[in-house]
């Protein structure tokens, strides 16, 4: 395979990541809000897997080469692709959901002063306040009653499930062996 | 089509190592030992890649300097997607922790029913400690610092936060 059609195929896999960040940055910008950042995420991925498909289909036939090289090439850029989205999309969510990112955070704003009054302010009530707040707005939590939520969308149970098979396949784990916190 | 088998053969093949290894004998760090065996996946890759143009076992390896990058990238982004995910089946998340209890009740939970699934000591004191532990913060008697490494860090999720124009904190 030449440099010219690695090349190309590059090229193509660079645009689509940065497609993939910009438009993922702007529609969380000029929505103003109302798209969530989770929702962002998944629509920068669409972007970009778009544009990864476009791309591919010009380089596949202009790019030169063996036909069946071309769509290797063009198969291992989606793959390069999802991998770095997923990354993206980790350092994204961590900035918006990571309890040690935020503890992080009112550790800067109460640097020099003890642990007691960073507790006073981020505690389990203001994660589960936070949390479930998120979990009603996407869905995934529905108020049943006064004060009461219920399961909503299945997503969040269904990775529940993948993460406690992988347990089980990797680890050895059974759905009731506790994981390290 | 040489980029494509080997970025994927040699993740493959680590994990099923990893899953043999695993079941005789659970490495007490087991993080670290799989980021060494991918990093050393990752090192043998490039070698083979330098130093062979051909294998015995009349495998060919990538061939070139921009098809060899190719497939070392492939191989180290397959490999780091891995790792991310196996280091979260160790870590407890608090919403689909609050999820699955919602979906085994069947008539719901209350936020005090959610709150008590988790304690303070848990789930802030202990990722306080980590941070000191690996230098963010710093303590001095009762008090924390905020350490330079720490500001650093959290300047890279701070970022992109304000090109988005977020204002509020999740956690």
């Amino acid at each position: 395979m030449s440099n010219a059609q690695l090349g190309i195929h590059l090229g193509v896999l660079v645009t689509a990541l940065l497609c993939t960040g910009i438009a993922q940055l702007l529609s969380v910008r000029l929505s103003g809000g109302r798209v969530g950042v989770v929702a962002s995420l998944f629509l920068g991925f669409m972007v970009g897997v778009a544009i990864l498909g476009l791309g591919e289909g010009f380089a596949v036939f202009r790019a030169g080469g063996a036909l069946a090289d071309n769509l290797a090439l063009g198969l291992a850029n989606f793959v390069l692709f999802v991998c770095l989205w997923y990354f993206y999309f980790h350092f994204i969510n961590i900035g918006e959901a990571s309890l040690r990112i935020r503890v992080l955070r009112e550790a800067a704003r109460f640097s020099g002063r003890p642990l007691a009054d960073l507790l006073a302010v981020y505690n389990v009530r203001t994660v589960v306040g936070t949390r479930m707040e998120r979990l009603v707005q996407d869905g995934q939590l529905v108020i049943v009653g006064e004060d009461r939520f219920a399961a909503g969308k299945p997503r969040m149970v269904l990775v529940a499930k993948a993460f406690s098979f992988l347990r089980w396949l990797l680890l050895g784990q059974t759905a009731t062996s506790d994981p390290k916190s | 089509m040489r980029v494509l088998l080997w970025g994927l053969g040699v993740p493959t093949a680590i994990l099923l190592l990893q899953i043999c290894l695993w079941r005789v004998r659970r490495p007490a760090s087991d993080v670290r030992a799989l980021a060494f065996m991918l990093v050393a996946a990752l090192a043998a890759l490039g070698f083979v890649c330098l130093f062979f143009s051909s294998l015995p076992c009349g495998v060919t390896p990538p061939q070139g300097l921009f098809e060899s990058l190719y497939a070392l990238a492939l191989v180290g982004s397959v490999s780091l997607l891995y790792l991310i995910t196996y280091a979260g089946l160790e870590a407890k998340s608090p919403s689909t922790l609050i999820v699955v209890a919602a979906e085994k009740s069947g008539s719901g939970i209350t936020r005090q029913d959610a709150e008590s699934l988790f304690t303070d000591e848990e789930f802030i004191v202990e990722r306080v400690n980590g941070l000191v532990r690996i230098g963010q913060l710093r303590r001095e008697g009762e008090n924390l610092h905020m350490t330079m490494h720490g500001r650093l860090f959290l300047g890279a999720f701070v970022l992109p936060r304000q090109i988005m124009g977020l204002r509020h904190w999740g956690g």
